[in-house]
């Protein structure tokens, strides 16, 4: 997550104008997209409680952040992305992962009693699988015939890769912002959250899912998914590559490797993410909608 | 230490000043010499019944219990702003002093030094964070390195044991999917449910039980049929939840009433509001 760094002004306006951009409350419009993004507070007693209707559950992260999302839709084509915590936590509880034993665990299965105690098995990690949301929204101009819930969209396996010299160029920055989904602090045992970032340049937009999980002592995880569009020549028919690549391991496997082990050591995935092996890759492109 | 001494101290500190790590030393034995003297179980009085009341011009009305704290140093004036400074209000922290924010070191200082000055006025007890191995990961240890190069200006009489009754003090939650007693999903950590609770009350021939340690949107939550309550006294926590802080005000006939409080404006501290930097993250 960034730390607090020098103040940004946004875009120029020169920088929009050049780009064919116009920035809009919370967002930008640019070669045919809509790019939104919000950041609102944690869930009050009332939407905890909406929450948990919902998802059938009464554990949910310390931190959810309900009301924040980014939303990325394409007037041409309906195409819309979104990235929200309600569906990422759906997918938490449908994944329902084995709970993680933190390294204290073993001495407290020693002093306790289990026939006078209720063990709660629930995957307190909030390891979710989301790769986002997305769906197929009627053409505002359209006249709505159906009451169907939107379709979903359509991903093909693919071969391409994510154009990262492309994404290395320091082109100007349009619009840019850091959305977090959910965290939790594992009372004390390390850190689980959800955060979603997204950049938007004159030739393209990128985003970046991440889900970052570290047991102190046991283990750590991280799911990133990269989304990106390169806006090409042809608004009609924008090419969007999904990448999502999983990677974990735990402190004993690290530490064999002779790598440190203590936590204060892992406080930042983006300096350690080499260091985990990856577990699972793929690479989707997104089928346009006939 | 002189009193006059202690008052510049307090006074330096309230702007957010850290002092030297003499003065920090000089300080932490200060106060060593005071807690190690109060017991396990601290009796803490209401107003109407404290024996031994400071001389005029200090006539205080209140008491008030505050949670979490967490480093956010400008939050806590706002809390003192709110309940009224020490010495004409009495105070009861609940520990979690220190991490995550960014003045832990002065914020438990001022903490430190108003025990030292005011010691039947203000009661610190210690939270999970109140530990060489917690504050490793979460902040303080960092920040008492980066502000004096050494950790050893903190002097703990104990490390927390991984068993036994300071253990389960610090490291238990209430849980509403349990009556009884439960075992949290890492392994480690009890969770006690509405019997345990309403057990513990009458036991001990009290009405509910006062707790910090949890984050609550509105800054207090009662559970299990008002026999418990988290009071939360760090607003906006990690400077982006949005959440309101509580500090739990009790009269000299321990009537309750719950003052709520927000962050403290961003120009007032240290930080600067900001739009996130643009990242060129890949």
């Amino acid at each position: 997550m960034t730390k607090a760094a020098e103040a940004w002004e946004g875009p120029t306006a020169a920088e929009l104008k050049a780009a064919g951009a116009e920035a809009i409350p919370g967002g930008v419009r640019v070669k045919g997209w809509v790019i939104r993004s919000h950041n609102g507070p944690i869930l009050n007693s009332a939407s905890l409680q909406l929450f948990e209707d919902k998802l059938q559950t009464t554990h949910l992260p310390e931190m959810v952040f309900g009301e924040s999302f980014l939303s990325l839709q394409h007037a041409q084509t309906g195409i819309r992305l979104y990235f929200n915590a309600l569906d990422a936590l759906k997918a938490w509880k449908h994944e329902a992962l084995p709970p993680v034993e933190v390294p204290a665990a073993a001495k407290w299965k020693f002093r306790s009693k289990p026939s006078d105690q209720v063990i709660l098995d629930y995957d307190y990690t909030f390891t979710t699988p989301y790769n986002g949301s997305d769906a197929l929204v009627q053409n505002p101009d359209s006249i709505q015939t159906s009451l169907d819930e939107p379709r979903n969209l359509c991903w093909e396996d693919s071969e391409d890769r994510i154009d990262l010299v492309a994404l290395s160029a320091k082109e100007p920055i349009l619009f840019y912002d850091e959305v977090i989904l959910y965290e939790d602090e594992l009372a004390d045992n390390g850190i689980s959250f959800l955060t979603v970032r997204v950049r938007v340049m004159p030739t393209g937009w990128f985003l970046l899912l991440r889900f970052w999980l570290r047991v102190d002592g046991v283990l750590m995880r991280l799911r990133d998914t990269r989304v990106y569009c390169s806006f090409g020549s042809d608004e009609s028919k924008p090419v969007v590559l999904r990448e999502c690549c999983w990677r974990e391991a735990t402190f004993a496997s690290l530490s064999a490797k002779g790598y440190p082990s203590d936590s204060a050591a892992y406080g930042d995935p983006n300096l350690i993410a080499h260091k985990l092996p990856v577990v699972m890759q793929k690479i989707q492109k997104l089928k346009l909608p006939n | 230490m002189g009193t006059s001494d202690l008052d510049r101290q307090i006074e330096q500190l309230k702007r957010c000043e850290p002092l030297t790590e003499a003065e920090v030393k000089a300080l932490c034995l200060k106060a060593m010499e005071i807690l190690v003297e109060e017991s396990n179980v601290q009796r803490v009085d209401a107003p109407v019944t404290v024996t031994a009341p400071l001389p005029p011009p200090f006539p205080f009305h209140l008491s008030f219990i505050c949670g979490d704290i967490h480093g956010q140093f400008y939050d806590m004036k706002e809390l003192f702003k709110v309940g009224g400074d020490c010495p004409k209000t009495n105070y009861l922290f609940l520990g979690d002093f220190v991490d995550r924010g960014f003045y832990s070191v002065e914020t438990f200082l001022l903490l430190l030094a108003l025990k030292v000055r005011y010691p039947d006025r203000i009661t610190l007890i210690r939270g999970n964070h109140e530990s060489r191995q917690i504050t490793q990961v979460y902040g303080f240890y960092d920040e008492c390195l980066r502000k004096y190069g050494s950790i050893r200006v903190i002097d703990r009489k104990q490390e927390v044991p991984h068993d036994g009754a300071m253990c389960d003090l610090l490291w238990s939650d209430p849980e509403d999917a349990v009556d009884g007693w439960g075992l949290s999903p890492r392994g480690a950590g009890f969770l006690f449910g509405g019997n345990v609770v309403s057990s513990f009350n009458h036991t001990n021939n009290i009405d509910y039980i006062c707790r910090a340690h949890q984050l609550v949107m509105e800054g207090f939550k009662w559970m299990f049929n008002n026999k418990i309550v988290t009071v939360w006294s760090a607003p906006n926590y990690c400077y982006r939840c949005g959440n309101v802080a509580a500090i739990l005000e009790l009269d000299e006939n321990l009537n309750k009433q719950f003052r709520v409080f927000e962050a403290a404006p961003h120009e007032s501290r240290g930080v600067p509001a900001k739009r996130p930097a643009p990242d060129y993250f890949l």
